[in-house]
């Protein structure tokens, strides 16, 4: 199934952004995806912030299978299900088993890769009471939507049992909905015609070189056959960005709606995400056995750190993050001609008053952090103390002083 | 003669008792070496670095190798419950202490830094599979 998704990928090379099927491809490490998901759950609240995972699921996969969908010759329903369980297992998210027809039934999921990681990760610790897998639910409704012609909205899909609450499985309810759906999404055409011309930045020979061959590596790794990916030290996702991109602006507009004093407080933890991200998902391929090999063992360098970081975002397909300029210690200055976020918000809304790229903040902040404040030649752990630890005292502020969604002709950070 | 392998410890890791390390001695042969893994059930797996070489078993562990260095990286299966990891850890650097062995010629009987000599104590070449 690997090769259905990589046969309808396509690069756009000078903005390195990844599209399958046309829809925004991006990979994101456990550590991100749990602390995302809970930070739309901390903005709005549990049951809302199931709401609004689940419907950014339906949304994003639905577009996405529709599309992979109708790239093949025809088939039959119960060929389109298993189509789009083997498309979940390859993205790493983990098995579906559907028991499904037109009108509902159930599924069964194995391993998923939110449920599964939050066990690992938290399930000593704390108790949840509520399911980890709104993007599989989400995708289990498109999917039977897909699979059975049926209209957008016909049918809606809770997930009932879990493994991150101590369930042997997880468990999921597919009813009919009433509600009439949309499956809206940015896609590769809707990018295209509004992203700024792209530019190079300092030591941009030695980035490109890196994320070209980072690139070819993640694109040809798949879910195994509990379909997860374990790569990096960490558990990797192919993913929608369109998911991210609906939960965080939808999440972001119910806060200033409802509760417009908080708002501040919500970007900061979006940005926090974006922290998660570069700490933990750039700092594990940095110190990777895959790094070594096809870069070099990490002297600890933080010119070397930096540089890595932006080849590792380029080939997760965050955007063509270039570097402006570097002061050790003191200023770190990116710009991108557009971020997966940036693209997305100028699609999607009016032009805004500031930026909107918050992974692009929280990574940039922490690629300081790795640089500085980690010592590679202790061969760290890369634990969640020490993240904790790090993350007091930081000594740098992170501003994004320009952004496409602003109207700006790219989208540029500022560290110091 | 020096050890085939350092000694175990814990690598440059995100999780807990997931990733485990050790060198591969620059008197084993690389080539050698995966031969003599894959002996020992692993086959060469997914993703294409050069120079990199990923070993799958079928208990779902891994072995990650970069010839140029030596690194040898252990990389449990993530369903390992948190119990078993400590032990898998170390059986599976014996299984890969004792490929590395035999990839060495099998002859050497000089103790390793782990104070076991090759080809002995489980050093044999019918040691227990990995995952067991």
């Amino acid at each position: 199934m690997l090769s259905l998704i990589n046969d309808n990928r396509t690069l756009l090379e000078q903005h390195d952004f990844s599209f399958v099927a046309s829809s925004p491809a991006v990979y994101h490490c456990h550590h991100f995806n749990l602390f995302f998901d809970q930070t739309v759950d901390d903005a709005l609240g549990v049951e809302r912030g199931i709401d609004v995972r689940t419907q950014a699921a339906y949304e994003s996969s639905s577009q996405y299978l529709n599309a992979l969908i109708s790239s093949m010759p025809p088939t039959t329903p119960e060929e389109r299900l298993e189509i789009a369980s083997s498309v979940f297992s390859s993205m790493g998210h983990g098995k579906l088993d559907f028991q499904v027809t037109p009108t509902g039934g159930k599924a069964i999921g194995h391993n998923l890769h939110y449920g599964f990681s939050w066990r690992e990760k938290y399930g000593a610790h704390i108790k949840r009471h509520h399911p980890a897998d709104a993007f599989a639910a989400g995708f289990i409704a498109a999917a039977t939507e897909a699979a059975f012609g049926l209209p957008l909205g016909s049918v809606e899909c809770a997930e009932s049992s879990c493994i991150a609450m101590n369930g042997e499985h997880c468990v999921f309810e597919v009813h009919q909905s009433g509600q009439t759906n949309s499956a809206f999404g940015v896609t590769k055409e809707d990018i295209l015609g509004t992203i700024p011309k792209s530019f190079k930045g300092l030591h941009e020979d030695h980035i490109a070189k890196v994320a070209a061959g980072l690139r070819d590596f993640v694109t040809s790794v798949s879910g195994d056959k509990r379909g997860l990916v374990e790569a990096f030290g960490v558990l990797v996702t192919q993913h929608l960005a369109n998911y991210y991109n609906h939960c965080a602006n939808r999440a972001l507009d119910i806060i200033a709606e409802e509760k417009p004093e908080a708002i501040e407080v919500a970007k900061e933890l979006f940005r926090e995400c974006g922290h998660q991200c570069g700490f933990h998902t750039f700092g594990g391929i940095l110190a990777s056995p895959e790094w070594e090999a096809l870069v070099a063992p990490l002297t600890g360098d933080p010119l070397e750190i930096i540089t890595g970081s932006l080849a590792i975002s380029r080939a997760l397909g965050f955007g063509h993050w270039s570097l402006e300029a570097y002061e050790p210690e003191k200023t770190l200055v990116l710009r991108s001609p557009a971020t997966y976020e940036s693209v997305y918000r100028k699609a999607a809304y009016p032009l805004g008053e500031s930026g909107c790229c918050y992974l692009y903040q929280g990574a940039a902040l922490a690629m300081m952090q790795l640089a500085h404040r980690v010592n590679w030649t202790e061969k760290p752990t890369l634990s969640n103390s020490l993240y904790l630890e790090l993350r007091q005292g930081v000594p740098w502020t992170v501003e994004e002083s320009h952004c496409v969604a602003a109207g700006n002709s790219m989208c540029r950070v500022v560290i110091e | 003669m020096s050890a085939p392998i350092s000694p175990l410890h814990k690598d440059v890791a995100c999780r807990k008792n997931l990733l485990w390390g050790t060198e591969l001695d620059h008197s084993v042969s690389a080539e050698h070496f995966i031969e003599a893994l894959e002996l020992r059930g692993f086959t060469i797996g997914h993703g294409a670095i050069p120079g990199l070489a990923i070993l799958d078993h079928e208990s779902g562990h891994r072995v990650v190798f970069i010839a140029r260095t030596g690194r040898i990286q252990l990389r449990l299966d993530a369903l390992t419950t948190h119990e078993q990891r400590i032990p898998a850890a170390e059986q599976l650097y014996e299984t890969v202490r004792l490929a590395a062995c035999g990839a060495r010629g099998q002859a050497d009987a000089s103790p390793d830094a782990t104070g076991q000599p090759c080809g002995s104590e489980g050093g044999n070449m019918d040691a227990p599979p990995v995952g067991e």
